[in-house]
């Protein structure tokens, strides 16, 4: 073959030596990869920031971090909304690098059966989503697992349950919506953070691979003036009277009258509890109204407390409106008038006033005028101008008719006749602190005018506390304190006129009537019982209220000044029985026994202290000898605010932990006690945490309250 | 390392081979290393082994065949090969990341690709047929039966269609030809309508260009037949004219991989992807790169057909600048050792067999990573020795076994 290459001849190129096309060969390809270089140079070097950042933009997506929500704490700083984190996990199986061991990290984290975790990481779908919601624990022990996915969500949590949730609204897709929650939104809410995530081709986050850029603020946190314990108090005495009285519903508020600051309030309707009924469903308050109209004939001088009017026989016909009493009472004074809640009489007295002052005297007790309470949906009731007025409005809106008021502002007005005659604002809002626990903003109590003088509102409150002495509302009356008060029966409005059976039963007190520090606002709608009347279904449950307010732990009240009140009542009536006790404590001593005599009539002593007086225990074992011993009661299954305040009742301090049911006590029950001795309530808890059960379906299981918010 | 010797022949060329296959294998395992790993990329480079060790059985029974049966043989491997090709039209199937094409015959549990054989008969085909002229082409009509032998089953691989592999077949030509000494000239003009049919998306530039080669054709005519000159102005003309037709009659796939080269951002989530992704994994690889495994595009599964055609991203990811340097110059040497071998080779046949498998492997590494890096357009080829696929990885060892065979036999 060589020589026949050799032997022939050939082309050009042939002809040149082999090394010449070598050399073209070799420049070609020289050529080629220069090519392919000067690229990669062009590429890799030149532009290699531009396709670096290409890059990052392409795997890094920043995404959003909620951020928790402000607490809503009451004014003792116990949390009544928070905020807190909760996971969710999910699974992709067929990224598992290893199934079995990934089903026991599963199982240990989670808790959840090993044979449900195989289950899970077996899946031959791309995506399973294991049911319920867990702590943040949990993103610790499965954050880096590939495979993985653990999802943060921050929950709003409501430690109180049920209580006062009308109040504080509730919370939809991060956003606050009704009560507390909306009208603060802006504080509440907080400023998300952000964070950069790696993501693959198909947008999957990767475990692991996350970078915070900027952490989330959680919002501030709103102090309500609300006491918890005094709202759930109300809440219980509430229901418990709706029900007892075969009532359509009813609303309970508490206020301090020195304020205007809204302590608790309740309404229930149709077995709904989660209403704001107390400002924003107005009605005809009938009698309870009485008061404001004595008030306008003292302020404008036309009458005095002591003058007499003819109630006509319990039956009077004005401009061809028949008014009756229930019972006639003849000839008395205005007061008694005002005591026995004399129709005729308040109607006939008020004839006298011109329809300006009238009207004035309603308006400047705030009716028909919102109050301005700052929460959404508040109705301002309706109070009409003189010029649209019949001839018989100004005797109709003189016992309370032609007139529509809510609750709320029934409570400021009286509580104006307490303080002294200063219409109050009402306060919900006490202060808004920041994220920090600083506070930012704080609302003080405002004034809003003075209605009456000091001494009209004083005549007035001696007036009422007759009423509950000896007029229509006995059954609110207090052993220990002087309550004043005024009963209402307004016949109710339905759509086809007054109904006949249908009534507004309410009261409203004040106590104590010395120095008032609580409003105690009752209404019941439509009770269907043996009674109606306001006097006979609510002022019992006033009575109630303010028993189990000063039964309760640590109530917004003022002790310094109820015992001074206490000790004067006692050296009048009882005289010298304070002996060597420090002033206060005795009084405070014999103020609490009394409220249990009251309830308990057959344990005659006078002198047990009860834990809410705020002593230490080292008197307690001193006085223990004079004290009678009482037994442990069976609390098993109540409620612990119910357990404890029959213990406290029996004057005996309660200690107990979070939880919804007594399963036993310490010591248990039929230990004899000294009353000043502490019992400790053993709870179960409903709420444990339950783990994922559904399988691999979604699904929302509760979560163990870990609060990620701050608590109070 | 006597026997190393023995066994490899020419033990440079065969070292150099070992040493892309291990870094062929190396950049398959780290193509596997995802982040949401898949059974398919995951235990590719283990499969790839085992395919070596069959290479090397093969190598060494292609180096132990004497090389005037090899001679001998390509005739029939060439008929053979033609009737596989034409068979794989009929009864061919798809596999991994080219699915949808019929590009494999599958025997029982064995499956191959016809085009791979194909290229390796090609290649002795031509040379048995250019090294039996006594002489250098003089003339066009010279360069027919080498075309005509190369067009069979570039046709018909073009029919699968694998445009890729067709280039390889081209490559294998113009090589050859150039090897025995055709005119520059006369290549220049046998590629002339293909030049036509690409300059022909514009009519102004297919204008400017025929005119121009009407009056080079003209002032040749002393050293063309009127025939030939005849012939190359109407190829010119009619690869102008069929362009448009033929465009329509490629495939939408095909047609989008030559647009998006233009212009990537026409469609950057289908065929711009591609394109775009690679880029982008290279280039951000920078001048050292992510280091080993450790390639985020790849790793997050943005970097397409890693393990297959876009191995070079990996590379270029992971290893930066200095690693595409290192792997171009590791090509280089493999292609210039080649060359120097088909210079030193006995017989023209040797010699044509050496220039064969240069050309097809110029065509292969040009192609593939001029895709990658953006210069070429997308054309499914695969990168010699490196590439995953068990067919290819084995024919590059036959190729280096001719090779080793028919340089050592002096």
């Amino acid at each position: 073959m060589t020589r026949r290459r050799r032997q022939t001849g050939r082309g050009e190129l042939r002809d040149a030596p082999p090394s010449f096309r070598r050399r073209l060969l070799l420049g070609i390809w020289l050529l080629v990869g220069t090519g392919l270089i000067v690229r990669a140079v062009q590429i890799q070097v030149v532009q290699g920031a531009h396709w670096s950042a290409q890059a990052d933009q392409q795997h890094r997506t920043s995404s959003e971090v909620a951020a928790g929500r402000g607490a809503i704490l009451d004014r003792t700083g116990v949390p009544l909304a928070l905020s807190h984190e909760t996971f969710r996990v999910a699974v992709a199986p067929h990224e598992l690098l290893d199934r079995r061991e990934a089903a026991g990290i599963l199982s240990s984290a989670l808790e959840i059966p090993i044979g449900q975790a195989r289950a899970v990481t077996a899946d031959s779908r791309r995506w399973v989503q294991i049911s319920g919601r867990y702590p943040p624990a949990v993103r610790k022990a499965l954050g880096r697992v590939r495979g993985i996915y653990v999802e943060r969500q921050v929950e709003r949590f409501y430690p109180h349950g049920p209580v006062a949730r009308g109040l504080l609204g509730a919370v939809v897709d991060q956003v606050g919506m009704g009560g507390i929650e909306e009208e603060f939104e802006g504080r509440l809410h907080g400023t998300p953070g952000a964070e950069t995530l790696a993501r693959d081709s198909d947008g999957r986050p990767i475990p692991g691979e996350t970078w915070m850029v900027r952490a989330p603020r959680t919002g501030g946190s709103v102090v309500l003036t609300l006491d918890v314990g005094l709202q759930e108090i109300a809440q219980e005495e509430l229901e418990r009277a709706v029900e007892e009285n075969d009532a359509l519903g009813g609303d309970l508020l508490v206020t301090d009258p020195r304020t205007g600051e809204i302590l608790a309030m309740v309404s229930i309707r149709d077995g709904i509890t989660n209403l704001l009924g107390v400002l924003n469903t107005p009605y005809e308050p009938g009698s309870t109204l009485k008061p404001f109209t004595v008030a306008t004939l003292l302020r404008e001088g036309r009458a005095d407390l002591a003058d007499s009017v003819e109630t006509e026989n319990g039956s009077w016909v004005v401009h061809g409106r028949q008014i009756t009493d229930v019972t006639a009472v003849g000839t008395v004074t205005l007061a008694r008038a005002l005591q026995v809640s004399s129709n005729v009489g308040i109607s006939k007295a008020a004839s006298v006033l011109t329809e300006d002052e009238q009207f004035e005297g309603l308006r400047d007790f705030g009716f028909g005028v919102a109050t301005g309470v700052g929460l959404p949906g508040e109705a301002e009731g309706t109070l009409r101008r003189p010029a649209s007025w019949s001839l018989q409005s100004p005797a109709s809106l003189a016992i309370g008719y032609e007139i529509a008021v809510t609750p709320l502002q029934l409570a400021m007005a009286y509580g104006a006749l307490a303080n002294g005659g200063m219409l109050m604002e009402p306060r919900l809002v006490k202060e808004v602190r920041d994220d920090d626990d600083r506070v930012v903003e704080r609302f003080e109590p405002r004034a809003v005018r003075r209605v009456v003088s000091k001494e009209i509102a004083r005549e007035i409150s001696q007036a009422l506390v007759q009423a509950v002495e000896v007029g229509t509302g006995t059954r609110a009356r207090l052993a220990s304190f002087a309550v004043a008060g005024k009963s209402g029966t307004s016949r109710a409005y339905g759509q086809d006129g007054y109904a006949v059976g249908d009534y507004f039963a309410s009261f409203i007190g004040f106590f104590p009537a010395d120095d008032p520090q609580l409003v105690v606002y009752v209404k019941l709608e439509r009770p269907r019982g043996k009674e109606y009347y306001g006097g006979a279904t609510a002022a019992p449950v006033t009575r109630a209220t303010l028993e189990a307010i000063l039964a309760a732990r640590n109530p917004p009240l003022d002790r310094g000044a109820l015992a001074a009140i206490a000790r004067a009542q006692r050296t009048t009536s009882i005289g010298s029985l304070a002996e060597g006790d420090p002033e206060t404590r005795g009084a405070a001593a014999s103020l609490f026994a009394s409220t249990r005599t009251a309830i308990e009539p057959e344990v005659t002593t006078t002198s047990i202290r009860i834990d809410g007086a705020g002593e230490g225990a080292a008197e307690s074992s001193e006085q223990a000898s004079m004290h009678a011993r009482v037994t442990v009661p069976e609390l098993r299954n109540l409620t612990p605010r119910a357990a404890a305040r029959r213990l406290h009742l029996m004057g005996l301090y309660v200690e107990w932990d979070a939880g919804d049911l007594v399963s036993g006590s310490v010591p248990s029950a039929g230990t004899s006690l000294v009353p000043g001795e502490a019992v400790r309530l053993l709870t179960t808890s409903r709420s444990v945490r339950r783990t994922a059960s559904g399988g691999t379906s979604s699904g929302d299981g509760p979560v163990e309250g870990t609060a990620g918010g701050r608590g109070g | 390392m006597a026997w190393y010797r023995r066994w490899a022949r020419d033990p440079a060329l065969v070292t150099l081979a070992f040493a892309l296959s291990f870094f062929g294998i190396a950049m398959i395992f780290s193509a596997g290393v995802l982040n949401a790993p898949s059974p398919v990329t995951e235990d590719a480079w283990q499969r790839q082994f085992l395919w070596l060790i069959l290479a090397l059985a093969a190598f060494t029974v292609v180096t132990r065949v004497r090389s005037d049966w090899i001679e001998w043989l390509s005739v029939p491997a060439y008929l053979i090969a033609v009737v596989l090709l034409a068979a794989t039209l009929a009864i061919g199937t798809g596999a991994g990341t080219a699915e949808g094409v019929g590009r494999w015959i599958q025997v029982g549990a064995f499956r191959f690709q016809p085009s791979e054989f194909a290229k390796v008969a090609a290649v002795l085909g031509l040379a048995r047929l250019l090294s039996a002229r006594e002489d250098s082409p003089r003339n066009l009509r010279d360069l027919l039966a080498p075309c005509a032998l190369i067009a069979v089953p570039l046709a018909l691989v073009v029919l699968q269609p694998d445009l890729g592999t067709a280039l390889a077949f081209l490559g294998i030509l113009f090589a050859a030809l150039f090897w025995v000494g055709t005119p520059a000239l006369f290549l220049f003009l046998l590629a002339s309508p293909g030049l036509a049919l690409i300059l022909s998306f514009d009519v102004r530039v297919w204008s400017v260009y025929f005119v121009g080669l009407v009056g080079m054709v003209y002032a040749l005519r002393y050293r063309l037949y009127l025939a030939e000159s005849i012939s190359v102005v109407f190829a010119n003309l009619a690869a102008g004219t069929v362009a448009l037709p033929l465009w329509n009659s490629l495939e939408q796939y095909q047609k989008n991989r030559l647009l998006v080269f233009l212009k990537p951002a026409l469609d950057p989530r289908g065929a711009g992807w591609n394109l775009i992704q690679s880029k982008v994994a290279i280039g951000s690889g920078g001048l050292f790169g992510k280091g080993f495994t450790e390639g985020t595009q790849k790793r997050l599964d943005f970097l397409p057909e890693q393990h297959t055609d876009f191995i070079f991203g990996v590379v270029g990811e992971e290893l930066g600048f200095v690693g595409v340097l290192a792997a171009i110059a590791l090509f280089s040497v493999f292609l210039l050792r080649l060359v120097r071998l088909a210079e030193r080779s006995p017989d023209p046949f040797a010699g044509l067999v050496l220039i064969g498998i240069f050309g097809t492997w110029l065509v292969h590494i040009f192609v593939n990573l001029g895709m990658t890096i953006g210069i070429v357009p997308i054309t499914g080829i695969p990168l010699p020795f490196v590439s995953y696929g068990g067919t290819f990885l084995l024919t590059c060892w036959v190729m280096t076994g001719l090779s080793a065979r028919l340089a050592g036999e002096d």
